[in-house]
């Protein structure tokens, strides 16, 4: 038995379209705009790989700048109080002793993550300037 | 802002070595805000992409309700 056979008795209905021209053309400009947008997605995905790509230079970049920071802070002479004091007596003032530090905290040993990193040496150059 | 300090003495190869490091690291911030540029261009297209985007699928409900419309009307 065909499973497309119509039922006995069974009536056909139809509808009417009016304007099947403007129908056709809006479901073909419908199609068109749904290519249109997928297109414009695989558009979107690649700007952002160009992007990750472009971000991923700059954070290399910033890498070597801070590398190369380090590398000039380390060709400067490092002197000590006792050592300034010979050379310029009459200059070096002695200056406040660093409080004592309450900020300590035990060593963890959870997995230090890029962030931490940062933020560490963050607060390493922060008290730098501040003993400056 | 950071007070002025006592002055130091640079041996004068290390005071090159100081004079090209800061010639490089110059270049290469110029070179790291070009890449910015680079960057913010492309957020602005993608932006831009975005907003297109959006037009388009305005366009598509629009085209839809006039069907829906001309269904009805039968």
């Amino acid at each position: 038995m065909k499973m497309n056979k119509r039922i006995e008795g069974e009536q056909e209905f139809f509808m009417r379209i009016t304007n099947p021209n403007a129908f056709r053309k809006n479901l073909l400009e419908t199609s068109k705009m749904t290519l249109t947008i997928i297109k414009q997605t695989q558009k979107i995905k690649q700007l952002r790989e160009l992007k990750q790509e472009l971000m991923s230079r700059i954070s290399r970049e910033v890498k070597e700048l801070k590398l190369l920071m380090e590398k000039a802070d380390d060709l400067m002479p490092a002197y000590n109080k006792a050592e300034l004091k010979k050379y310029f007596p009459e200059q070096a003032t002695p200056k406040e002793q660093p409080a004592a530090r309450t900020d300590f905290k035990p060593k963890s040993h959870a997995p230090v993550s890029e962030m931490d990193k940062l933020s560490k040496a963050i607060d390493d150059i922060q008290r730098k300037l501040q003993s400056l | 802002m950071i007070g002025e300090s006592n002055p130091v003495f640079v041996k004068i190869d290390k005071y090159k070595d100081i004079l090209n490091i800061v010639e490089v690291i110059n270049k290469k911030v110029v070179g790291v805000k070009q890449l910015l540029a680079e960057l913010e261009e492309l957020k602005n297209n993608e932006e831009d992409e975005i907003k297109s985007w959006e037009k388009s699928i305005d366009e598509i409900t629009q085209r839809l309700d006039s069907m829906q419309e001309e269904l009805n009307q039968g």
